[in-house]
């Protein structure tokens, strides 16, 4: 009898798997217009047009330089196993850093041609640092140190899917480092992040001066997830009260190339979402 | 009545198996645990360094345990090396204990042991600092995990290299390890699921970065060296000295060698003892239980 029914379990997991793997091949088959960027994501955010940093600097990216585009919200991943990835035409190109690198070459974009070498590789550096230390910590408290997992269940996740992901969460990040770490020292490393950004950005208008440039899109991307979309957590309150800087950095950029931003939100009302 | 007999076998190898690859895992962990620890025998405000060991070309295999004691040497800390291999509360190495408390994490030692011992905020803008911050980010966060995919799983030839104590079959057995744990940890950071290529071009350019950033300045942030140099220099001696016709080697000789002239001037500047501090050379010496700047 137990035999049955790990063989029926066994059985639909198998099934199961080459239904997704059939929906993923219709997918990328699908009719899309030419000549357009098809960006496939997650869907909206709560407060944010996504909870994911990298489609926020994916598309202010794609926006900033005018490139025709169109998101499909089919939560589908790419062939690493994550999202946001493109087709554009016949190409498919999953991860934001080598989807910008193929537009730049694509689209011929020359927006840190005025840049010096040292400003590029400041701009390298700092977006290594949101992208592969900052988000860690980010992931960390929104799965694991937020005791009400407010984001995840705002976007309609249950309490089945928050454990498993709960758990698959604790173990990528304790094999990526930074998960070994205790949630207070989590967030003092979250904190050392934003004061560091917010002493480098100062008062300019953007990063890397008074005009925008691709370190932007990614700083955004991930500082907009912490000034609306960790809401009640000590990162916000200390933005609030002391990284002040940080919001009107991303008020400029929201204007500039969001105007549309408060039609892409749920606000946590589920029929909102995409 | 064949198919329960070859699955009853089919399950015996693989018993077998598993506890020959426990035994020998425990033999390995046996004969590199025998070194002597000194943490008995550590005086008030001296820093005991729990690290794995010397490497054969530079004082550390790693650039973490490199950039915590250039750290120390760097502010004249007092402290105290020991070699045993032992691994920290979070599993990791290197890690210290000072007056009693054990702290783990290179940077946040670097952070405590600021604290503790009264070590002046550095005299460089807000500014400038957040940009080291992020060229350190850079390099640990990313860099580093382009160079142990070259080590470690592309061209696994090169363990032999950093760990030439390691021969045979322990060798073979050290190799599946490594591996098969980077490849895991990869994974979870999200590099490992590029390609090949891809990864190079990334480990590329973020060379290309550093060097471009550099310039001909003296150290990272001026004509004076700063704590983030530690980690700078932590991380590209490994390139330097322990990555032998690596991409990273060549591409640092062939076309950024400010970066070779900058690990030199750190290297002269905090390890004029580093031909005594790396076993393969001519003269090695264990310095486990001697103590640094103790005056």
């Amino acid at each position: 009898m137990d035999l049955c029914l790990l063989l029926g379990i066994g059985v639909l997991a198998v099934v199961g798997f080459l239904i997704k793997k059939y929906l993923n091949k219709s997918v990328i088959k699908a009719d899309y217009p030419k000549d357009t960027v098809i960006v496939h994501q997650l869907g909206s955010g709560p407060y944010c047009p996504s909870i994911s940093p990298f489609v926020i600097k994916l598309e202010t990216y794609l926006r900033m330089n005018k490139i025709p585009y169109k998101n499909v919200y089919d939560r589908v991943m790419s062939s690493k196993g994550k999202t946001p990835w493109i087709q554009y035409n016949d190409d498919v190109i999953p991860d934001s850093h080598f989807i910008i690198g193929y537009l730049k070459n694509k689209f011929n974009i020359k927006i840190n041609d005025k840049l010096t070498p040292e400003q590029k590789a400041v701009g390298a550096s700092f977006t290594h640092l949101v992208e592969d230390h900052l988000y860690w910590g980010l992931l960390l408290w929104r799965a694991v140190y937020d005791k009400n997992k407010t984001i995840f269940r705002m976007v309609g996740l249950n309490s089945i899917i928050l454990w498993i992901f709960e758990r698959k969460a604790r173990s990528v990040c304790h094999a990526q480092g930074q998960g070994r770490h205790t949630r207070t020292e989590t967030i003092q490393l979250i904190e050392d992040d934003l004061r560091f950004i917010s002493d480098f950005i100062g008062n300019k208008k953007y990063f890397l001066g008074d005009n925008p440039t691709e370190t932007d899109c990614a700083i955004f991307g991930q500082l907009c997830q912490f000034v609306w979309q960790t809401p009640d957590s000590p990162m916000e309150t200390s933005i609030r009260e002391k990284y002040t800087n940080l919001i009107d950095y991303c008020e400029r950029i929201k204007s500039r190339y969001w105007p549309d931003w408060d039609e892409l939100i749920t606000r946590g009302n589920n029929n909102n979402k995409k | 009545m064949f198919d329960r007999v070859e699955s009853e076998f089919v399950t015996f190898f693989n018993v077998t198996c598993g506890i020959c690859i426990i035994l020998m895992l425990t033999v390995i962990l046996i004969s590199t645990s025998r070194r002597r620890n000194v943490s008995e025998n550590v005086p008030d405000n001296v820093v005991l360094l729990y690290q794995v060991g010397r490497g054969p070309y530079a004082p550390s295999s790693s650039p973490f345990p490199l950039k915590l004691e250039t750290f120390l040497r760097m502010y004249k800390i007092p402290y105290m090396n020991d070699h045993s291999g032992k691994f920290s509360s979070k599993g990791k190495t290197p890690w210290i204990k000072y007056n009693g408390v054990s702290v783990a994490d290179s940077e946040f030692c670097i952070e405590f042991l600021k604290r503790k011992r009264n070590i002046d905020k550095e005299k460089i803008s807000p500014f400038l600092k957040a940009t080291g911050r992020a060229l350190q980010k850079l390099t640990e966060e990313n860099l580093y995990w382009t160079m142990c995919y070259s080590m470690f799983v592309e061209n696994q030839d090169m363990i032999a290299t950093v760990m030439p104590q390691y021969r045979g079959w322990r060798l073979k057995l050290l190799v599946i390890i490594l591996s098969r744990v980077l490849r895991l940890e990869m994974w979870g950071h999200g590099i490992g699921r590029h390609s090949t290529n891809d990864i190079w071009h990334i480990g590329k350019e973020d060379i290309c970065a550093l060097s471009n950033y550099l310039g001909e300045r003296m150290f990272f942030l001026g004509d004076e060296p700063h704590e983030v140099d530690c980690a700078l220099f932590g991380m590209l001696a490994q390139i330097i000295y322990h990555m032998p016709n690596s991409p990273h080697e060549k591409l640092i000789k062939e076309k950024h060698n400010n970066l070779s002239s900058y690990c030199k001037r750190m290297k002269d500047l905090y390890w004029p003892d580093w031909n005594e501090r790396c076993y393969n050379v001519l003269t090695p010496k264990d310095d486990m239980g001697k103590i640094y700047f103790n005056y």
